[in-house]
C-alpha cells in the first residue's frame, strides 16, 4: 500500500538528485519516508536518498519496493507547477502508479525492480577531513573549474587550515582557497584527491545554492558530499570515487 | 503440591529449588508429577508458554539421572540451546553435570558420555545416531522441546523421525515431549505412548483482544480505553498507556526491517519514562552494545536502547541479544519490537503484548499469508511475568470494524491448528529410510515398516498404504543407485528383480508385491560402503547420485566448470535463476562447453532438464568467475545477488564438493583430485597457481594475487624473498610482518625496510591485470598517468 501527496518542488528535487546518476532505479516505500539507493553502471558514483514521511503533506506506506524509470517520471512531475501537488498512488494489482495533478491523471507502469541494477552497499570508508560550506560555494567551485579542466582536486591543507580547489588545464588554471572563515565548519586532516567533473558536476545540480553541503574528504579515497534538501526533511548522500594518480 | 513433597531427586535438588523461589509446584506440574515423570513414566505436556514447561523437563531428568540414567534434551534452535545449557549447569551445585552440542554434523562428540545431563539440536541428535554414538544408548530420559514443530516442513521430519530412533534404540525410554497447546496433543501422546497433561492453565490471567479505535475489546466482553491521539500510531498509544501503570510491552512485527522501525519510532515514547538512573544504566548498556560489532545495525539498536527501546530478530549477534533480553528483564527496556523468533520459546514476557502484524510475506503463498493461529497464540502467551505483574494483555490491532471482528474469528476465539506429520514427502523419506538402514535401525523391508509404522505419520495416516507405497518407491530408487543392496532373496527376489527392470519407474506392481511380499519382508536390505558414506555425509541421496553419475560418466580430467555446474544441478544446492534473456545466453554457453559438463546432457527438446541444466550452468559459472578471482561486486552485479548470496553458494559449493570427494574416494574415481582442487578453489575463490598462497593464515585471494605479480609463489618463497619486495606487495608493515611469521620465517621484523613495488606487485596493478580481460576499451581515454578508480576498489 502506497499513498502520498507531496509538493512537485520536493518531488522534482529528490528525483533529480538520483537521476543524475542512473536512469532507473528502485524506491523503497517504508512507513517513515521513502528511500532510494543506486550507483552508475561504472561503479564510481554513489546516491543514497530519503525522504521522510514528514516531507509529504501526507503519507501512507507499509514497506513495498517498485522500481521505476525515472526520466518517464520526472516528466510527469514536471508538468505540476512548482507549487502544485502531486498525488501519488501505488496499485499493487496492476503495478502502477497513479499520479494526479491537479485534474490530469496519468498512470505510470513500473518496471520490475528485479530487473534494475543490484543497489550498492555503501562503502563504509574512514575519511579524514570535513568540510562543511554553502551549497553556492560548491556551485562556484564546480563551475569554475570546468572552464578549463575535465578534473578537479578537492583537499586540504593541514598545516595552514584551509580547503583548496584546484583545476589545471593545458593551458590555463583555477584556484581557490577557502578558510575556516569563509566555511561553516572545517575539521582538518590529510586530504588530496582528484576527481572527474563529468560526474561532479552532474551532482552539482542537485546541490541548491542555499544549502549546507558536507564534503568528507581523504586522500586518494572517494569523497563523500551530503546535503538536505525539503527543509531538512529529506537527505542525499553521494559517493564518488577518485581518479588515481599513479605516478 | 509442594517442592518439599518431591521424591526420587538427587540430593540437593529440592533445596536448590526453593532457593529459586519455588515453594509449590503449579497444576499442570502437579498433574505431570501425578503422571509419573519422576518414576519414568513418558509424558506429552500441551501447556501454555511460560507455565513451567522447563520445570517439568527437569524433574523429569533429574529423577532419570538419579536412578542412574542418562538425559538428552532437544531444542528447535541454536539460541536456545546455550540458553538451556546456563539454566542447567546450576544442577553442577548438587553434582549434576551438563553438555551442549550443536555444532559440526559428521562427528560422535564422545565427550558427551562423560555428561549426565545433554543439551543438543535435533538435527545434531540425527547426526550423532547416523554417526552410531555409542552412549545414545545410555539414554533413559530424553525430552523434546517446542515438539509442535514435527509440523514444519522443512525440520519436523528430522525430529520425527529422531523421537523414533531413539526409542527403537531404547525401548524403555521416557520420552517427555513439551508442546505448545496445539489442537490434536492426544494423537501426539498416543504416538509416544504417553501420558498426557493437556491444559490452559495459566500463572497469571491473561486477558486477549483486538484494539481498534480508541479502545480494546476483550475477549470477556470487557473493555478498556486506550485514545490514539493525532497522527500516534496505535502502538504508541498502547505503549504508553501500560507505561503510565509501570509495565512494560512486546511489539510483534512481520520483518527485521519493520521491527528497526518500530523500534526507532517507539523509543520517543518510551524515552519520555525514564528516570535519570534508568538513563544512566542504559547508556552503560548501550556502550556495551556498540562494543560488540561496528555495524550499522549494532548502531541502530544502541541509539534505540538509550530511550529503552529495542528490537530484536534473527539478524542480531547472540551477544547483542543477550544484552537486550537481560535489560528487558532487568526493566531498564520499555519495549522490544520483535520478529516472531522472540516468541519460539525465550524467556521474555511482558504485561502487554501486541501482535501488530498478522502476515508476514511467504513466498510459497505469493504474498501475504496470514499467521497460524498457533504462532499468535505463542506470541501472546508471552504476555504477563510472573509474579510482576497482576494480568498480562494481549492485543491484536484492527483498523477497520471488519477487521476486528476477523481478528477474533481468526485469533481469539479461534483453537490452534493441529500438528500434521510432514514426513511423507518423498525428499525427507528418501534421506530418512536410507539413515534408517545405514544406521542399522531396519535391516530388512518388513523391519523398515514396521519402524515407519512408529512414526507420527503412520499414527495419523489415513489413506491406507500409502506410507508402505512411497517406501517402496524409495527402496527402490536407494538400490538402484546402489546405495542398498537387497540379500538372501535368490529365488524370490529373481521375480522381483526382473519385474522392477522392465519397469523403468521401478514401481511394483500391486500383483507382484502380493506375490513376493512373505519373502520380500524378510530380504535383507543393507547399506552398501557408498550408503553409508551418503548418509554420514548428510547428503541428500539424490545429490549424492547425481554426483556419482557425473563422475562414473566422465573419461577425461573434469574441469572445474563440470564440477561446479553438476553440484549445481543436486537438489542441495539452490540453483540460480533464469532470468529473462538468460537461457539465451547460458543456452550458448552451454553449447560452447557442453564437452565440460558432466552426466547425460538433456536436449534441447526435454524442456524441464534443459532449463535445470541452464540454471546449474548459471550457478556453475557464477562459482567458476569467483575461483578466476573476479571481484567479488562485480559478480554480485553480473549475476543480481547479495554479497550474502555469493558467500552463502560459496559455502553450499564447498562441502558439497568435500562430499564428492568422499564419494569420489568410494567409488574409486580417478577424479578425486581434481574435485579437492576444484574445492579449494572455490573455497579461498583463486587460480590453481595461489593455492598454495592462500594456504598461509591472513592472506586471502587479494594478497595472494599481489604476492605472486611480485614474483612470490609459495610460502618457500616468502621465507626467503628480500624483505622490501613483500612490503612492496603488501603495503603495511604489521600486515607483511604477520604474513611472513604465519609462512614460517624466522626474523619477520620489518623494522627500517622500505618497500620495494619496481616487481610490480603493488595493488593497483594487480587489479588492472585481474581485469584486463574486461576493461581493454576503458582504457583509450585513460590520460597521462591517471585513471578513474571504482567505489568497489575502496
Amino acid at each position: 500500500m502506497f499513498k502520498a501527496i507531496v509538493s512537485a518542488a520536493t518531488l522534482t528535487s529528490a528525483l533529480d538528485s538520483v537521476s543524475v546518476l542512473v536512469d532507473e532505479c528502485k524506491i523503497h516505500l517504508e512507513e517513515e519516508g521513502l528511500s532510494i539507493r543506486a550507483v552508475d553502471p561504472a561503479n564510481v558514483g554513489m546516491v543514497d536518498l530519503t525522504l521522510d514521511a514528514a516531507a509529504f503533506e501526507s503519507y501512507e506506506a507499509d514497506g513495498g519496493l517498485i522500481g521505476v524509470d525515472l526520466s518517464r517520471l520526472e516528466d510527469i512531475a514536471g508538468m505540476a507547477e512548482s507549487g502544485q501537488l502531486i498525488q501519488l498512488e501505488l496499485d499493487e494489482e496492476t503495478r502502477k502508479l497513479h499520479i494526479q495533478i491537479d485534474g490530469l491523471e496519468y498512470t505510470l507502469a513500473l518496471i520490475d525492480p528485479d530487473s534494475i541494477r543490484q543497489e550498492p552497499d555503501i562503502p563504509d570508508l574512514d575519511l579524514p577531513a570535513r568540510v562543511v560550506l554553502e551549497g553556492k560555494d560548491v556551485n562556484r567551485s564546480v563551475k569554475a573549474a570546468d572552464m578549463v579542466s575535465d578534473h578537479i582536486a578537492l583537499g586540504v591543507n593541514d598545516a595552514e587550515e584551509f580547503f583548496y580547489v584546484n583545476a589545471e588545464g593545458d593551458t590555463d588554471d583555477v584556484h581557490l582557497e577557502l578558510t575556516q572563515d569563509d566555511l561553516i565548519d572545517l575539521q582538518v586532516g590529510p586530504a588530496h584527491s582528484l576527481f572527474s567533473l563529468d560526474y561532479l558536476k552532474d551532482m552539482n545540480k542537485a546541490i541548491p545554492g542555499d544549502t549546507e553541503v558536507t564534503l568528507d574528504l581523504g586522500e586518494e579515497f572517494p569523497i563523500k558530499l551530503y546535503f538536505g534538501f525539503a527543509e531538512g526533511q529529506g537527505q542525499v548522500t553521494y559517493m564518488l570515487a577518485p581518479r588515481i594518480q599513479s605516478d | 503440591m509442594n517442592v518439599e513433597d518431591l521424591s526420587g531427586l538427587p540430593d540437593g535438588a529440592v533445596d536448590h529449588f526453593q532457593s529459586e523461589g519455588i515453594e509449590s509446584l503449579y497444576p499442570p506440574q502437579a498433574e505431570a508429577v501425578e503422571a509419573g515423570i519422576c518414576a519414568g513414566e513418558s509424558l506429552v505436556a500441551a501447556v501454555p508458554t511460560a507455565s513451567g514447561k522447563t520445570m517439568i523437563a527437569a524433574l523429569s531428568m533429574l529423577s532419570a539421572i538419579e536412578r542412574g540414567g542418562k538425559a538428552l534434551y532437544i531444542v528447535p534452535l541454536r539460541a536456545l540451546a546455550s540458553e538451556k545449557k546456563a539454566e542447567f549447569d546450576a544442577f553442577e551445585r548438587f553434582g549434576v553435570t551438563t553438555g551442549v552440542t550443536t555444532g559440526n554434523y559428521e562427528s560422535t562428540s564422545d565427550w558427551l558420555a562423560t555428561k549426565d545431563l545433554i543439551v543438543a539440536t535435533s538435527e545434531k541428535v540425527d547426526s550423532l545416531v547416523r554417526n552410531g554414538a555409542d552412549w545414545l544408548t545410555d539414554l533413559t530420559c530424553v525430552v523434546s522441546d517446542e515438539v509442535h514443530l514435527i509440523d514444519d516442513r522443512n525440520r519436523g521430519p528430522t525430529l520425527e523421525v529422531t523421537l523414533a530412533k531413539l526409542r527403537q534404540l531404547n525401548p524403555a525410554l521416557q520420552v517427555i515431549a513439551l508442546s505448545a497447546t496445539v489442537g490434536n496433543a492426544d494423537a501426539i501422546a498416543d504416538w509416544l505412548d504417553a501420558e498426557l497433561v493437556d491444559s490452559d492453565w495459566r500463572p497469571i490471567d491473561l486477558k486477549m483482544g483486538v484494539h481498534y479505535g480508541n479502545a480494546i475489546q476483550f475477549d470477556d466482553g470487557g473493555t478498556r480505553e486506550v485514545p490514539v491521539e493525532g497522527s500516534k500510531k496505535q502502538e504508541a498509544a498502547l505503549l504508553r498507556d501500560i507505561l503510565e501503570e509501570g509495565g512494560s510491552s512486546l511489539v510483534f512485527v512481520n520483518s527485521r526491517r519493520n521491527a528497526e522501525a518500530a523500534a526507532r519510532r517507539l523509543a520517543s515514547t518510551s524515552g519520555n519514562h525514564l528516570t535519570p538512573e534508568e538513563r544512566a544504566d542504559l547508556a552503560d548498556i548501550a556502550a556495551d552494545i556498540r562494543d560488540i560489532s561496528d555495524t550499522e545495525t549494532s548502531e541502530e539498536l544502541a541509539t534505540c536502547l538509550e530511550e529503552g527501546s529495542a528490537f530484536h530478530h534473527a539478524g542480531l549477534a547472540n551477544e547483542h541479544r543477550t544484552l537486550v533480553e537481560d535489560a528487558f528483564r532487568d526493566r531498564l527496556i520499555k519495549v522490544i519490537s520483535a520478529t516472531p523468533t522472540l516468541a519460539a520459546g525465550v524467556n521474555t514476557p511482558a504485561r502487554r503484548v501486541v501482535v501488530r502484524d498478522w502476515r508476514r510475506f511467504d513466498a510459497s503463498a505469493g504474498g501475504m499469508a496470514p499467521l497460524s493461529v498457533l504462532e499468535v497464540h505463542q506470541m501472546m502467551g508471552r504476555a504477563g511475568r510472573p509474579g510482576l505483574d497482576p494480568y498480562g494483555e494481549a492485543v491484536l490491532l484492527a483498523k477497520s470494524h471488519d477487521e476486528m471482528d476477523e481478528l477474533f474469528e481468526r485469533y481469539v476465539w479461534a483453537d490452534p491448528e493441529e500438528v500434521r506429520s510432514k514426513l511423507a514427502a518423498e525428499p525427507a523419506l528418501r534421506t530418512h529410510v536410507l539413515a534408517t538402514i545405514a544406521s542399522g535401525f531396519a535391516n530388512t523391508r518388513g523391519g523398515l515398516l514396521e519402524f515407519m509404522a512408529n512414526t507420527l505419520y503412520a499414527s495419523q495416516s489415513t489413506e491406507a498404504g500409502r506410507l508402505e507405497r512411497v517406501t517402496d518407491d524409495v527402496l527402490t530408487y536407494l538400490e538402484r543407485n546402489d546405495f542398498i543392496e537387497r540379500e538372501g532373496d535368490e529365488v524370490a527376489g529373481a521375480t522381483a528383480e526382473t519385474e522392477s527392470d522392465d519397469d523403468a519407474g521401478g514401481f511394483v506392481s500391486a500383483a507382484t508385491m502380493a506375490e513376493t511380499e512373505g519373502a520380500a519382508d524378510d530380504v535383507e536390505l543393507r547399506a552398501t560402503g557408498l550408503g553409508h558414506t551418503v548418509s554420514r555425509l548428510y547428503l541428500d541421496p539424490m545429490s549424492a547420485a547425481e554426483i556419482v553419475h557425473g563422475l562414473e560418466e566422465a573419461d577425461q580430467r573434469p574441469s572445474a566448470l563440470g564440477l561446479y555446474q553438476l553440484i549445481a544441478r543436486t537438489p542441495d544446492m539452490y540453483e540460480l535463476y533464469l532470468r529473462s534473456g538468460d537461457d539465451e545466453t547460458y543456452g550458448e554457453l552451454f553449447y560452447e562447453r557442453e564437452a565440460e559438463l558432466l552426466g547425460d546432457p538433456p536436449s534441447e527438446y526435454e524442456d524441464a532438464r534443459f532449463e535445470d541444466w541452464l540454471s546449474a550452468l548459471k550457478t556453475g559459472k557464477l562459482l567458476e568467475d569467483w575461483a578466476d578471482e573476479d571481484d567479488e561486486y562485480r559478480l554480485t552485479e553480473r549475476y543480481s545477488v547479495g554479497p550474502g548470496d555469493l558467500r552463502g553458494k560459496v559455502d553450499t559449493a564447498e562441502w558439497l564438493l568435500g562430499a564428492a570427494e568422499s564419494l569420489a574416494a568410494e567409488i574409486d574415481s580417478e577424479w578425486t583430485v581434481a574435485v579437492r582442487e576444484a574445492r579449494a578453489r572455490v573455497e579461498h575463490g583463486v587460480r590453481e597457481e595461489l593455492l598454495e598462497l592462500v594456504g598461509i593464515r591472513n592472506v586471502g585471494r587479494k594478497r595472494a594475487r599481489q604476492l605472486y605479480a611480485a614474483g612470490l609463489e609459495t610460502p618457500a618463497d616468502l621465507r626467503e624473498a628480500d624483505k622490501s619486495v613483500v612490503l612492496g606487495a603488501l603495503k603495511g608493515e604489521k600486515t607483511a610482518e604477520t604474513i611472513l611469521e604465519n609462512a614460517g620465517r624466522d626474523d619477520p621484523s620489518m623494522d627500517g625496510v622500505s618497500p620495494d613495488a619496481t616487481k610490480g606487485g603493488d595493488g593497483g596493478t594487480a587489479t588492472s591485470r585481474s581485469r584486463s580481460g574486461e576493461g581493454g576499451s576503458s582504457n583509450d581515454e585513460r590520460e597521462d598517468h591517471e585513471s578513474q578508480a571504482s567505489l568497489g576498489d575502496f
